[in-house]
């Protein structure tokens, strides 16, 4: 047997390949045979092979559209989580202070708080009569309340604040276990400091940033609370559709066959992003 | 010495809140040489070594190059070349572009880099390897990659932050001679750091040993070994019998001290004493002889064989001379030595000795 | 689409003949303690205050006289667990609602309740009776309007269309209570459950022109309400008067084409064994009893649905009174509803409501 043979052998025994065959990969399989069942609306499916359910879900201009949002909106949520958590993972990696355990914690906080408690803050700050709005207008930025609420910004800006903390430890962790000592030999060799982020300790955070935008980004792509209350009727997810089909139309196949599509779109790029992400031995 | 000085660090001090780490240390560099800061964990070398790379500001003092103040530069813009004790090369980079980055900063030509990136990879042993990744050498590799990283730029002054500490200690004795005659060829000016002190004397023209932050002493390896100044510099350097004494003559170039109910003849050295002092007299082990039958004359001591130990190479004698005296001898492994047994009564000679103060005080101090 | 099980009427009634049978043979209720009866109750509930009520208003004088173990799993949404186990049930009780539990009895998954095997449904008010559940309280169900935003208030469904409230006017998802309220939309403008026309064309326009927002659940009104981003919704009574007691001044009116009125009960798993079923119906009975619910709109707030209790409520109890009118207007609209019909076309009018509403 060869080495990758072995591996995927031993990893099959493994508790943790038990594991996963009974949670992740069954349940899959399990899903992708519903989908491919006739909804019936009294028997709720009837093992009959069909493809319509995928039909619909790929062809149908409703859905595409909301495919293309979940993924729209999980993209801007990686990226701008990645552009603040990276300079606040940076900094917990590197600083000595005594603010740092603090720090620390203020960034577990928020998962401390139920997601939905975390989302009904929002619905505070982002009101017409909220902080935010409040804030604009004594500064002078607008005269009257701009509409955030039940748009994607206000989506966008919840998850990336819900899931901040699954993109800043993966990158804490990445930075920390860095030898500060090869950033230092980039600068006695000539490098300036933005020079030796660029040339060194970004690449070198590369683990992180993958863990971490693969983390935010499939998290982000299932959401179904944050977009419900903070995005209203036009901010329509996938994982929406999923939880109205299973609990409330009761059409098991078409859930299975939006949710197929769901883990598919996310397998497969992140399968991409860790493929371009990998060069070299690390 | 009419040379103005390659490097110069004067009156250096670190302080780390109420700790003092180091200092006031000034230290002087001559062109092409090869100096090695020598001393026990804690001592400051590796603090100094920060300070002269730009890694680490000094709470006081000056550091200056070819007569240039680079006290407030950052490291990039002094031009030292740096080898980290556990390489710090950048995993994420070939050998190659591990070895072409300082280049690269400066804008080196793509063609020139090649070539000189070529050549120092020759001039480290490692022709060929430039597409490998670090992780698939081996520690002496990466070692050498480490000194063609830092060398390459020709630094001015290559420093060397004990680089040879995790290496196992077959491929430790090897890198000594490699990395002196790396140096050599380039005729780069070397500081290394090393907590070892073999390592120190194979390579080194000149050593300063460093202690509780200040330095103790410098000089050339054979100096620093047949005359130490300090009880400290004597330990840490090679083994040392270090024996109570008392002076009981001052003389003219040398000293006449009671060691038990013996009396020896020292050499002077730079220590002033008077009659009546104590002192402490230090013998080298290899330079104790010993003897089944009765030696007379001056600086002997009879006493009995206490314990023997046999290394191969060499053979280790205690003697125990008195209740509170006793002196270890090492020995080539010949037949001669190896007929001594525990409880063999010995007489003991010990011409070539050397006085050091009973009591360390506590040194600042150039070199 | 046609609702393709034919005739469930019949088929119900077939099946209400044998438990009537078994009924018959079984030892009558009121004497309780059958020699056949089970020992132990499996109750799917949510948790938090409504199962301590529960438990405290009807479990524990149950099993003080039965002594029966209960066996409690606690969370929402075991619609589909019920229907995964419909061919061999692993609980006997499950908390529901009037249109869970019409959809679960269309899908065999749930007993019907019938005076045969719980006697005291004829105590229950007919608003309050449904063929597979009766409530053991009621709650009220019409529109909370802010009324230091809106002084005149509101008085009937229409006010939600009104363009003076358009960006303030809430709706319920369809996952809570929204596709209820749109059914009785539906009905209101002479739709029914196969033809959504007239319902799918006035709340495409609440949306549309009078800027709906789509509220997901009480803590989620509470919210909207407080913040002054909704001024108007459809909503629970009990709930508004939490959201004024809470700091903002909102009024509940039962709107004068009729209200809304949900009831909850725990209906009773088919397909259990006999001994089960009979101790769930047991169950059942005595949460429809009148010291059950006197208890329990004491700890709850909610209105009884026993006609006797409701005609004679204790002097603490008074402010739960309604007039027989009111009553009356409760049951209006969802008397009609054919829930069988509204499950069968649930797909669709979901569909529907997803493009042509929201995204119209």
């Amino acid at each position: 047997m060869n080495t990758s043979g072995r591996l995927f052998s031993t990893f099959l025994f493994s508790p943790i390949g038990i594991v996963y065959l009974l949670f992740l990969l069954a349940p899959i399989g399990f899903f992708l045979s519903m989908s491919l069942f006739r909804y019936d609306a009294f028997e709720l499916y009837v093992p009959a092979l069909t493809t319509e359910n995928f039909e619909r879900v790929l062809t149908d201009g409703y859905y595409q559209e909301i495919i293309f949002r979940t993924l729209k909106i999980a993209f801007l949520t990686s990226l701008f989580s990645l552009l603040l958590g990276y300079p606040l993972a940076y900094f917990l990696a590197r600083s000595r202070t005594q603010w740092r355990g603090i720090l620390m914690f203020l960034v577990i906080a928020p998962l401390m708080s139920g997601i939905i408690v975390r989302t009904y803050g929002w619905i505070v700050l982002l009101g017409s009569d909220g902080a935010v709005n409040k804030t604009l207008i004594s500064i002078g930025l607008i005269d009257q309340p701009v509409q955030i609420l039940n748009t994607e910004t206000a989506v966008l800006l919840a998850l990336v604040h819900i899931l901040m903390p699954y993109m800043v430890f993966p990158l804490f962790s990445s930075l920390a276990s860095q030898d500060p000592d090869v950033e230092r030999a980039a600068g006695t060799l000539g490098a300036g400091r933005i020079r030796t982020f660029l040339e060194v300790t970004l690449p070198l955070s590369r683990t992180g940033i993958l863990m971490g935008s693969a983390l935010v980004f499939t998290l982000s792509a299932g959401s179904v609370v944050t977009p419900a209350l903070l995005g209203g009727k036009d901010v329509q997810m996938l994982g929406q559709q999923i939880y109205d089909l299973v609990l409330t139309t009761l059409n098991w196949p078409l859930a299975s066959a939006v949710a197929f599509v769901l883990v598919l779109c996310q397998f497969s790029i992140i399968a991409l992003y860790f493929r371009g992400g990998r060069h070299g031995p690390a | 010495m009419t040379q103005e000085p390659v490097l110069e660090i004067r009156d250096v001090v670190k302080q780390y809140g109420d700790v003092r780490a180091l200092g006031p240390v000034g230290i002087s560099v001559r062109e092409g040489e090869f100096l090695t800061l020598l001393g026990p964990s804690g001592c400051g070398k590796t603090t100094t070594l920060h300070i002269i790379a730009g890694l680490t500001n000094p709470t006081e003092g000056s550091v200056s190059m070819k007569g240039r103040d680079i006290t407030a530069l950052e490291p990039p813009q002094r031009d030292m070349g740096l080898v980290f004790q556990n390489y710090a090369l950048f995993p994420h980079k070939t050998v190659f572009d591990n070895v072409a980055f300082g280049l690269r900063m400066r804008r080196v030509p793509k063609p020139e880099i090649k070539e000189r990136v070529e050549r120092v990879l020759e001039v480290v042993g490692l022709p060929g390897i430039g597409s490998r990744y670090p992780s698939e050498l081996s520690g002496g590799q990466r070692q050498r990659v480490a000194v063609a990283r830092a060398v390459v730029i020709e630094p001015s002054i290559l420093l060397l932050d004990e680089p040879l500490s995790n290496l196992d200690a077959v491929l430790r004795k090897r890198m000594r001679l490699d990395l002196r005659n790396i140096q050599q060829r380039l005729g780069i000016t070397t500081i290394f750091v090393t907590h070892d002190q073999d390592e120190a004397f194979e390579m080194s023209d000149r050593v300063i040993l460093m202690n509780k932050g200040g330095i103790e002493q410098s000089g050339p390896p054979e100096e620093m070994y047949d005359r130490p100044e300090s009880r400290f510099a004597a330990e840490f350097i090679g083994e040392a019998n270090l024996v109570a004494g008392e002076v009981v003559e001052v003389g003219q170039g040398e000293l006449k001290v009671k060691v038990a109910e013996a009396i020896f003849t020292a050499p002077a050295g730079k220590m002033t004493v008077a009659q009546g002092d104590r002192v402490t007299v230090m013998v080298r082990p290899e330079r104790v002889e010993v003897s089944k039958t009765p030696i007379s004359g001056g600086n002997t001591l009879q006493g009995k064989v206490s314990s023997r130990v046999f290394s191969g190479d060499q053979v280790s004698l205690t003697m125990r001379v008195t209740e509170d005296l006793e002196l270890l001898c090492s020995k080539p492994s010949t037949a001669l030595y190896r007929g001594f047994d525990i409880g063999d009564p010995v007489w003991i000679s010990a011409d070539d000795c050397w006085v050091l103060p009973r009591v360390d005080t506590r040194k600042g101090g150039a070199a | 689409m046609k609702i393709r099980k034919t005739d469930p009427t019949r088929r119900t009634f077939l099946r209400g003949s044998a438990a009537l049978g078994a009924a018959a043979l079984a030892t009558p209720m009121l004497s309780g303690r059958a020699a056949a009866q089970a020992s132990e109750l499996r109750i799917l509930f949510p948790g938090g205050t409504w199962q301590e009520y529960f438990q405290q208003a009807i479990i524990d004088p149950f099993v003080a006289d039965r002594g029966t173990e209960i066996v409690w799993k606690t969370g929402l949404g075991f619609e589909p667990l019920l229907i995964a186990q419909r061919r061999r049930p692993q609980w006997d009780l499950a908390h529901q609602n009037q249109n869970t539990s019409s959809q679960l009895g269309a899908m065999e998954a749930i007993e019907e309740w019938t005076e045969e095997n719980i006697p005291n449904l004829a105590q229950i008010h007919p608003s309050f009776r449904y063929p597979h559940l009766a409530g053991k309280v009621h709650t009220p169900y019409g529109i909370a309007v802010n009324v230091s935003e809106v002084p005149n208030g509101a008085s009937a469904w229409t006010d939600l269309w009104d363009p003076a409230f358009k960006g303030k006017v809430g709706f319920p998802a369809w996952n809570w209570m929204g596709q209820e309220v749109f059914h009785a939309i539906n009905e209101l403008n002479g739709g029914a459950p196969d033809n959504v026309d007239p319902g799918i064309e006035r709340l495409k326009a609440l949306f549309a022109e009078n800027d709906a927002i789509i509220v997901d659940n009480v803590e989620h009104a509470m919210q909207l309400m407080s913040a002054g981003e909704v001024w108007i919704m459809p909503h629970f009574g009990a709930r508004t008067m939490q959201i004024r007691d809470a700091g903002t001044d909102v009024e509940f009116i039962l709107p004068e084409e009729g209200g809304l009125s949900f009831i909850w009960n725990t209906s009773v798993v088919a397909n259990r064994p006999d001994a089960s079923r009979e101790l769930a119906f047991d169950l059942v009975n005595h949460s429809l009893s009148v010291e059950a619910q006197t208890t329990f709109s004491k700890l709850t707030n909610y209105p009884p649905t026993n006609i006797e209790l409701m005609n004679n409520l204790p002097p603490e109890l008074k402010h739960l009174e309604m007039t027989p009118d009111e009553v009356e207007s409760l049951g209006n609209i969802q008397r009609n509803f054919d829930y069988m019909a509204m499950f069968a076309y649930r797909d669709e009018i979901k569909t529907r409501w997803d493009r042509e509403v929201l995204g119209g």
